[in-house]
């Protein structure tokens, strides 16, 4: 070989420097016999990683393990804070979920982090609607990836965020409508929190979610960053209290007093709750219900065909799974909304078996949300 | 007398004076080969729910980046008629276009089509409830007239679930499912009543393939029930795109052989 060219190939074919030839970490031959042969393993276990990524999950999911650790019916551990944007906006949730895998000393983090912010504006309700508010949503982000002049990309992320966008909301939607309709039993009905004014005023509940990481999973952390910054969106104005109808203005409202209902929102603190500890401190006030979500991936064993659900799928094992089922659940009723598309049938003990996983995580997160 | 009897008709009838018992469907219609453009086209009729899809493909992407070198991809396109509510209709349409892109993604043999682009245009000519299964009904009808592979033919079952409600006062312990509803019977009782699209197909009929909810949703029981339902009505709709089809091949032959 002329020393003038520079070969594409390393001089000696071992798998060490197969391995910095395809920037692996590498092993050193000068090791004990046991550990060359547990590190040489785990680069062979990189190099199939990064060969063929399908195989190698699929390796995991044969014996019932997934490549972070967890099993099958483990979600992610996940951490929400609210009202760390106050007192800008009306209330603000932020919802973080980390995953660790580790192979030998290569520990890789996969994070998935969702802001939401609230804003209320005051508006005239539409006329055929005239006691109800409404909710608008907004999904921007780049989900932590660095699109730059990737055209097509960019597109496709904004088209996924826009049908995002439109499945949260629906969701806020009928979660509000639900909530009316709830709390009018015994035949007197209790307005909807976003009425003012019957035909005059009303708000307008303005929800931006921002993506910043997107590690897999996003609509679970979505809803739950806009369930939770509802939530922390107290206290909202109430006519009478904190607004006033001038006449001599055309019966345009005006705040009461302006300065102390923005320090009775500021005052609120700041708080961080861990969706894997139930905190049932506070049982005293009346459940509100709130809609949680759950995603599983659906992944049918092709030796023994039998379906397996994994939750809440990580980025890396979405794109091998055979389905997507969401399945959206109401924590005061127990109601289901299945959501699912995939080339495996599901049958009902599946379908069962998927709602018995969404209602324990919305028994879990009911707790931090209710509290 | 005239009240009497609506009152009774309306405890064995439902609005469009099908049985009240909940399980006949609306009567279809399908027409292949409609407009001579498309590679394959069909305008499916259900009751007043009429829709017009057309196929292009599968041909080479515009834009060669969007090839993918191993499968087909499909591309969906839904216009609405209801031009009122703008922004209520393109959050429907963002939902219901993902929906039918992944059914339409899982049913489609993509192998068999690498670097391709199937273009699915599907336009709403009149609405009148069942909306999202009319829109499956008529894409599949006709990727089937562009003879275009499919793994399995997708069907799609509206089940609207009417929950049991004190607010009147009439004590309703057991809920109701209409199989699919008008427009009028989805808005009926909206706030008590939830719409599940179930999709499954001929060989695995008590499994689903595919579900879409709207509303405030259903309890698991109900859910199992409309799973039920749905597996009973899914042997009807491929019976009919045979039918079709075989409609459509003797009409051909008689147009191409007669002199």
């Amino acid at each position: 070989m002329e020393e003038s060219k520079p070969s594409p190939f390393p001089p000696s074919a071992s798998l060490s420097t197969l391995g910095e030839w395809l920037d692996l970490p590498t092993t050193t031959t000068t090791t004990t016999t046991i550990n060359s042969s547990s590190s040489s393993s785990s680069s062979n276990l990189l190099l199939l990683q990064s060969l063929d990524p399908q195989q190698y999950v699929h390796d995991f999911w044969k014996n019932r393990t997934r490549p972070d650790g967890r099993l099958f019916s483990q979600s992610r551990p996940c951490k929400v804070v609210t009202g760390m944007l106050r007192p800008h906006s009306a209330g603000s949730a932020l919802v973080t979920t980390t995953t660790t895998s580790t192979i030998n000393t290569t520990s890789t983090t996969t994070t998935t982090k969702v802001l939401a912010a609230t804003t209320l504006h005051i508006g005239q309700p539409s006329p055929d609607r005239p006691d109800r508010g409404d909710i608008v949503v907004h999904v921007t982000g780049s989900g932590g990836h660095n699109i730059g002049t990737d055209f097509l990309g960019n597109k496709q992320q904004q088209q996924n965020w826009d049908v995002l966008q439109a499945w949260l909301q629906r969701t806020l939607e009928e979660e509000e409508e639900q909530q009316v309709e709830e709390d009018g039993n015994g035949g007197c009905a209790i307005p909807s929190r976003l009425k003012l004014w019957t035909g005059k005023a009303a708000l307008r509940l303005v929800v931006t979610v921002h993506i910043l990481e997107d590690g897999g999973n996003i609509e679970d952390a979505a809803l739950l960053a806009c369930m939770a910054a509802w939530k922390d969106t107290t206290p909202l104005p109430q006519l009478g209290k904190d607004l006033v109808p001038v006449p001599e203005r055309g019966g345009a409202l005006f705040w009461k007093n302006h300065e102390a209902y923005l320090e009775k929102r500021a005052t609120a603190t700041i708080t961080t709750e861990d969706c894997n500890n139930n905190n049932n401190d506070n049982n005293d006030r009346p459940p509100r219900a709130f809609r949680v979500s759950l995603t599983m991936g659906v992944w049918r064993d092709p030796q023994d065909q039998t379906t397996h659900l994994l939750v809440d799928p990580s980025l890396h094992e979405k794109q091998f799974v055979d389905g997507t089922l969401t399945m959206v659940v109401d924590t005061s009723s127990g109601r289901l909304q299945p959501q699912y598309t995939g080339k495996v049938p599901l049958t009902a003990n599946d379908l069962a078996l998927a709602a018995k996983l969404s209602q324990a995580r919305a028994d879990e997160l009911a707790a931090i949300l209710l509290s | 007398m005239a009240g009497s009897n609506s009152n009774t008709n309306k405890r064995t009838l439902r609005p469009d004076g099908r049985p009240s018992q909940g399980n006949t469907l609306r009567p279809l219609a399908c027409e292949l080969s409609c407009t001579h453009r498309a590679d394959g086209s069909a305008l499916w009729k259900a009751g007043l729910t009429h829709v017009l899809a057309a196929v292009y493909g599968p041909i080479a992407p515009l834009v060669i980046a969007k090839e993918n070198p191993n499968l087909g991809m499909v591309s969906v396109v839904i216009k609405m008629a209801d031009q009122g509510q703008q922004q209520q209709s393109n959050n429907q349409t963002l939902e219901y276009g993902q929906f039918l892109h992944d059914v339409l993604t899982a049913c489609i043999d993509v192998a068999k089509f690498p670097r391709c682009v199937m273009e699915v245009v599907l336009q709403v000519i009149q609405s009148d409830g069942s909306m999202l299964a009319c829109l499956l009904h008529a894409a599949v009808a006709a990727l089937m007239d562009a003879g275009i592979d499919l793994l399995y033919m997708p069907v799609a079952t509206t089940c609207l679930v009417v929950l049991p409600s004190s607010l009147d006062g009439t004590k309703k312990k057991k809920s109701r499912i209409l199989l699919d509803p008008t427009s009028a019977e989805e808005f009926e009782d909206d706030d008590c009543s939830s719409v599940v699209v179930l999709v499954n197909e001929k060989n695995h009929p008590g499994a689903i393939l595919g579900s879409h909810t709207f509303g405030g949703g259903v309890p698991l029981e109900d859910l199992l029930a409309c799973v039920q339902v749905a597996s009973k009505a899914c042997h009807a709709i491929p019976a009919f795109f045979r039918l079709a089809m075989e409609q459509k091949v003797t009409r051909e032959s008689q147009t191409l052989w007669s002199r």
